[in-house]
């Protein structure tokens, strides 16, 4: 069996929103927040790439810096974009849940039953 | 907000790779995220955290902001150092090229086939020879083309030596031009040193009246031109120091076209040079050896197989595949600096 992950890392501008969903804060509290909640590891070079972008499409904006660093915090057009694309990720999560379940209870009827 | 690791930052001083890492990225994206980046990196250290997997991304990203810049200003100054940052990437690299080349040149089918061997070469082998006769000259012009790039950053020199950073900068800028022209005067030295000793078959060999001296001139050689490329990044730094004006970058722009059109000649002569040279089956190298009555026989078989082609050729096509992007970049951000500059931007 290869090492290589089935599926890919979420996308790190999603892990970056939601995480700013939770309130304002700075690169490193950022990348410890992702990595509490989705126990993935974001660099400093994602990061600040990923803020760049969302920064320059109006989905995030910097506040006024504390002790060098810019806290960052999400807009209202961030809160819709993260909104919609939540919404698709839960359609997607619960098909494959309703379905996945189907599965297991034809599975667990034997293997007979999985040919059906 | 204040992160745990915070504490500790009065000990945490970042390593050279770190710096470098910060220093990669392009100046408007430095002053808009640096401080935040080199905050980042200080707490991962405060926390006692590996850095390494930090700055290989942060080098990642500034490859990625360098060949897109998301969020840069529309500003002439910011496309102008864009397109000086181009400039840059479009004939550095021809050094490297310029030593690939010279490792072709080197290579005995090189220099055995001057003339004479007509009668002994297959097609692949004249391919191999006319490929090696174009590579000849692009090399040739290649260093008149990063020669006459040195001078343009010579002019350069004067803005840099009026700033902060004063002389010693003219020192470094001009060290290529004159590392350039001592190799120039060591070539000399040495071709007055050996004599050529005739082969029959048309190949050649240089025999010299003094072998350590010889060897010193070499030796003397090769040290020159390390030092010259070492030099190329003071130039490089010089550059970035200095503060130009938009119309100043126009002769760097035709630079860096240049040497992207003669880098892919000279990467396309290379393939067809190994694909040449591959083809060209073993040939008595030569019937006899030395000059006049010191003829003796000599029975060595040059096999005219490169192996070191492919690599070569990959190592020529990826720097020329460099060069023409970073060239197409310099042109489209030289242009577009002076229309935001005719604007008032």
């Amino acid at each position: 069996m290869s090492g290589r992950r089935l599926f890919p890392k979420p996308d790190p501008s999603l892990l970056v929103l939601s995480s700013l969903a939770g309130g304002p804060k700075h690169g490193y509290a950022l990348m410890k927040d992702v990595e509490d909640f989705a126990r993935v590891t974001l660099g400093p070079g994602t990061v600040f790439g990923c803020l760049a972008r969302l920064e320059e499409r109006g989905l995030v904006e910097a506040l006024e810096p504390e002790d060098r660093r810019h806290p960052y915090r999400l807009t209202g057009a961030g809160a819709t974009a993260l909104e919609q694309q939540l919404a698709e990720l839960q359609r997607v999560t619960s098909t494959g849940a309703t379905r996945l379940g189907a599965t297991r209870g034809r599975l667990s009827n034997g293997p007979a039953g999985a040919h059906t | 907000m204040r992160g745990p690791g915070r504490d500790a930052l009065g000990a945490a001083r970042l390593p050279l790779a770190a710096r470098c890492a910060l220093g990669a990225y392009p100046l408007w994206r430095r002053e808009r995220y640096g401080k935040d980046q080199e905050s980042f990196l200080e707490e991962l250290a405060g926390d006692h955290r590996p850095l390494g997997r930090a700055v290989l991304d942060l080098a990642v990203g500034s490859v990625r902001v360098r060949l897109r810049p998301v969020g840069m200003p529309q500003t002439a100054g910011a496309w102008r150092d864009r397109a000086r940052a181009s400039i840059t990437w479009a004939t550095v690299p021809a050094l490297l090229a310029l030593l690939l080349v010279s490792a072709i040149e080197q290579h005995s089918f090189g220099s055995a086939t001057d003339a004479g061997t007509g009668a002994l070469l297959s097609t692949g082998g004249r391919v191999a020879a006319d490929a090696m006769t174009s590579i000849a000259w692009a090399s040739i012009v290649m260093i008149v083309l990063l020669l006459i790039g040195w001078a343009l950053v010579g002019r350069l020199a004067g803005t840099v030596a009026r700033g902060r950073v004063g002389k010693r900068w003219l020192l470094l800028v001009t060290a290529p031009l004159v590392c350039g022209v001592v190799e120039i005067a060591l070539s000399f030295l040495q071709t007055l040193e050996g004599h050529v000793v005739l082969v029959v078959g048309g190949h050649s060999l240089v025999d010299y009246r003094h072998p350590l001296a010889a060897q010193l001139l070499s030796v003397a050689w090769d040290a020159v031109a390390v030092a010259g490329l070492l030099s190329v990044f003071g130039v490089v730094l010089a550059a970035r120091s200095a503060e130009v004006r938009v119309g100043d970058l126009r002769g760097g722009v035709w630079l860096s076209q240049a040497t992207a059109v003669v880098l892919f000649l000279a990467a396309l002569a290379s393939i067809a040079w190994g694909l040449g040279v591959t083809h060209q089956p073993p040939t008595p190298r030569a019937d006899l050896i030395g000059s006049g009555s010191g003829l003796r026989p000599w029975t060595g078989v040059q096999t005219s197989i490169a192996a070191e082609w492919p690599l070569v050729s990959a190592g020529l096509a990826v720097i020329s595949v460099v060069t023409a992007r970073a060239a197409l970049v310099a042109r489209r951000s030289y242009n577009t600096a002076r229309e935001l500059l005719a604007i008032g931007s």
